[in-house]
């Protein structure tokens, strides 16, 4: 369950960054820097999701673990303010000795250094280093700040909407995307303290909220995965509203689809795409989530209602063995064309099949992106799963804070 | 009214980071003035009937194209029917004459249409800049607008980011002559109107390099940047304090009597040969534009440097410029490396800029410093070579004069 202030709150969170590891699903484990919160133990990729209220005065404490400088941009946000012993100050680049060494007020190691801003606008933000950047970033050491519209009340569903009422944004559920990327070279080369050269830059892992494909399809805080919490598999039922945001952290752009719909893109770095009373929303495909930016969207499955009683699909269904299914001895699929019915599989093939959902592909469309380390499948790959009407449970499709909170660990 | 602009395609040197110089084909405005890249920005009002001609001081034909003008371009076959030119192209030492009207007001572009492959990224490319009619009169209600009344295009500053790449090696291959290969390309510098960071936010100067990256605003005056990328690759430019509100694409404004659909954006993303018109109100400080590609925020593997523009508000800007810094002194203690120190006698700099020469060769810059700075190792030294340099401090009323020259000789 979620923890959510109640309006013009003044949240603390204490963000520390650290090192780590990650693992993806060919084995490997990869050196990252990240972000973690109280609750953690070592970096998480991506850091913990910073949830709070429009209009909360948000305080972030900063406690630097690793043995060179480090910060946090919050692009999107105004007015952010280093606190110091004789007041608020604003932050801005630094410059020593003639040379840009920041793009904002740092932390050197072992330091704290604490920010504040007021979150004025909801929306999808993303939270970064602003220190060595060419390399800290993509080390691991970004994450995702939602801001919650004004009048959001977690535990009532008739307040749930991304930008408040009268937006078109309403949601039932919503999922959190962060798209990025990994050279485990640079990775090691960082480990190992050698020269961090971005020219020989090459990703072999394309990853959702710090996973890879299929690990992406994983349940959040899945216990194999310490230090990626995050899962990215898409559930709901049919009609449902479903928020989903794209969040680019990498430094590429990526194509992302979800496999025969459509999503309507309604907020773009945090803003509505809404003029007075000109809605600006509009479908898309592929949406191409670049870095830096996100993407807000309402996603619906309605499907074309079909029943083997009363609405037959108007097409004979391939026979069972011209179907080529259960290739490696397991498949999503229910046996059946119809939502919420099972139906054969073929002997030998184990079906991970629940009730009768239906799973479909989201993934970057830039298809080598979809392998680990040129192996497919994998990388920036997940799964929609729609499933019959009332088989899920309200707690599928609602954001968590971060990693491990519970509901008064981070109370303000 | 007619506009007439002569331009003269030449030969020069262009200085990159660590003062080495690099062939570059650009554009001057008279047969004996240094070639600029980019090319001079061309300006125009609605109405204009504009006329461009091209002096060609180069060894191959070359010629000049400017999407989203209304001129129709002139592909030139050999005689075996093979595309040789996009355009009508100036033999060497000859000229070719283009004329269109200045039909619509918006931020273009222009470059060469004859191997533009090679051309493009030689230096032969500029922004084209149409204003509506009536921009400069106090009365109109187009005045200082980009796309006339009633677009959301108002602006009181008004600054072209022009964004590409620099491929040394390219350079070497086709200022020789040699066989260049396009795919071979892999640019080491990421440029902002023609100067990486930190060199792009030095003053406007004669050079090859003449525009500075670094917009003066005060505080409360609307900025609007005029966002082109002239390069072979997609771009992202991120606000350190944003969003900025996108009026126009591609020269288009995005709002009309029937529909407002500006939309406000923290980063953008803007494939090569398009254009986008941002405008904002940004708070008092120094906020960097950024390339949103992380990795490219170096010159080589040097960082910090590539695509940077900084937006520097202020209450007020200085009227003097600095003094000149004093006392320079050149030391090669050390093989690789030659340090340098001097006194710093402005109060009110916001620079400086470091130039050196090899042998009697010419003064080419090495680095810019910012505000404070009394010292700088150079390690981009050959050994037993005679480097003589000169450091200049600067601020937003101008340069100061030179320091005294420092001569040094390298270690073995």
């Amino acid at each position: 369950m979620p923890t959510q202030a109640t309006a013009n709150g003044s949240p603390t969170i204490h963000l520390r960054a650290v090192d780590g590891y990650i693992i993806t699903p060919d084995g490997a484990s990869i050196y990252i820097w990240g972000y973690r919160d109280e609750t953690g133990r070592a970096a998480q990729l991506p850091g913990p999701t910073i949830i709070v209220n429009q209009g909360d005065t948000v305080t972030i404490k900063l406690t630097n673990e690793l043995r060179e400088n480090v910060s946090l941009m919050f692009p999107g946000q105004n007015g952010v303010f280093r606190l110091t012993n004789r007041g608020a100050v604003p932050v801005g680049p630094i410059y020593e000795n003639g040379r840009l060494v920041s793009l904002t007020d740092y932390v050197p190691p072992r330091g704290t250094v604490i920010y504040q801003f007021v979150a004025s606008q909801p929306g999808t933000y993303i939270y970064h280093s602003g220190t060595e950047i060419n390399k800290q970033v993509p080390m691991g050491l970004y994450g995702v700040i939602i801001v919650r519209p004004a009048g959001f009340d977690p535990l009532d569903p008739a307040t749930w909407s991304a930008y408040g009422p009268e937006t078109d944004t309403e949601f039932d559920r919503e999922y959190l995307l962060v798209v990025a990327e990994i050279d485990p070279v640079l990775h090691e080369a960082v480990r190992l303290g050698k020269p961090y050269r971005p020219s020989t830059y090459r990703p072999r892992y394309w990853t959702i909220n710090g996973r890879c494909a299929p690990d992406t399809m994983l349940p959040d805080r899945a216990t194999y995965l310490p230090h990626q919490p995050y899962g990215s598999m898409i559930m709901a039922e049919p009609g449902e509203r479903v928020l989903i945001r794209y969040i680019g952290a990498g430094c590429d752009a990526h194509p992302l689809h979800p496999h025969g719909n459509h999503t309507r893109v309604v907020a773009l770095d945090g803003r509505l795409l809404r003029n007075g009373t000109q809605d600006l929303s509009h479908k898309h495909f592929t949406v191409l989530v670049g870095p830096g930016q996100t993407y807000d969207q309402i996603f619906q499955w309605d499907g074309l209602g079909y029943d083997p009683v009363t609405n037959p699909i108007p097409t004979p269904i391939p026979n069972l063995r011209n179907q080529a299914i259960g290739d490696v001895g397991w498949t999503m699929w229910s046996g059946s064309p119809y939502l919420g019915q099972k139906g054969d599989i073929p002997i030998g093939v184990t079906s991970l099949n629940v009730t009768g959902e239906y799973y479909f592909m989201l993934h970057s469309h830039s298809e080598p992106q979809i392998t680990n380390w040129g192996e497919f499948p994998g990388g920036m790959m997940t799964m929609i799963g729609i499933f019959p009407v009332g088989t899920l449970g309200p707690e599928v499709g609602r954001l968590q804070r971060n990693s491990r909170a519970n509901s008064t660990r981070e109370r303000r | 009214m007619l506009v007439s602009i002569e331009l003269w395609a030449r030969p020069g040197i262009v200085s990159l980071p660590g003062g080495f110089p690099a062939v570059i084909w650009g554009l001057a405005t008279s047969p004996t003035a240094a070639p600029q890249v980019p090319g001079p920005v061309l300006e125009a009002t609605v109405g204009d009937m504009v006329e461009i001609t091209l002096h060609n001081m180069l060894n191959e034909p070359v010629s000049l194209t400017f999407p989203g003008q209304e001129i129709a371009p002139e592909p030139v076959l050999d005689a075996s029917g093979r595309l040789v030119s996009l355009t009508r192209f100036a033999a060497p030492g000859r000229s070719v004459v283009y004329s269109f009207p200045a039909y619509r007001p918006g931020t273009f572009r222009y470059e060469s249409g004859t191997s533009p492959e090679r051309q493009v990224q030689m230096g032969l490319y500029g922004a084209l800049i149409v204003r509506p009619a009536g921009w400069d009169d106090p009365a109109s209600p187009n005045y200082y607008t980009a796309y006339g009344a009633d677009t959301g295009s108002g602006y009181d500053v008004e600054a072209v980011i022009l964004l590409s790449e620099f491929d040394r090696a390219a350079h070497e291959v086709i200022a020789t002559g040699d066989v260049y290969n396009p795919l071979n390309y892999a640019p080491q510098y990421w440029l902002v109107n023609g100067r990486p960071f930190p060199d792009c936010v030095a003053p406007p100067d004669t050079s090859t390099q003449p525009l500075t990256s670094r917009v003066p605003v005060l505080v409360g005056q609307r900025v609007l940047l005029r966002l082109i990328n002239s390069g072979f690759l997609a771009h992202t430019l991120a606000f350190q304090e944003g969003p900025a509100r996108v009026v126009a694409e591609d020269g288009r404004p995005r709002r009309s009597p029937l529909l407002d659909a500006t939309y406000d954006k923290n980063a953008i993303t803007l494939g090569a040969g398009q254009s986008a018109d941002l405008v904002f109100t940004p708070p008092e400080g120094e906020h960097y534009l950024y390339d949103r590609d992380l990795l490219h925020l170096v010159n080589t593997d040097d960082y910090p440097g590539g695509m940077m523009a900084l937006v520097d508000v202020r209450t007020a800007f200085p009227v003097t410029p600095p003094e000149a810094p004093s006392s320079l002194t050149a030391t090669a203690a050390l093989p690789g490396q030659v340090e340098l120190t001097w006194i710093n006698n402005a109060a009110d700099e916001d620079g400086f800029v470091l130039e050196r020469r090899t042998g009697a060769g010419p003064f080419l810059r090495v680095t810019t410093l910012m505000v404070g700075a009394t010292a700088y190792t150079d390690t981009h030294v050959e050994a037993n070579t005679t480097y003589t340099y000169r450091v200049l401090a600067f601020n937003l009323a101008g340069t100061s004069a030179y320091s005294n020259e420092a001569v040094v000789t390298t270690l073995p």
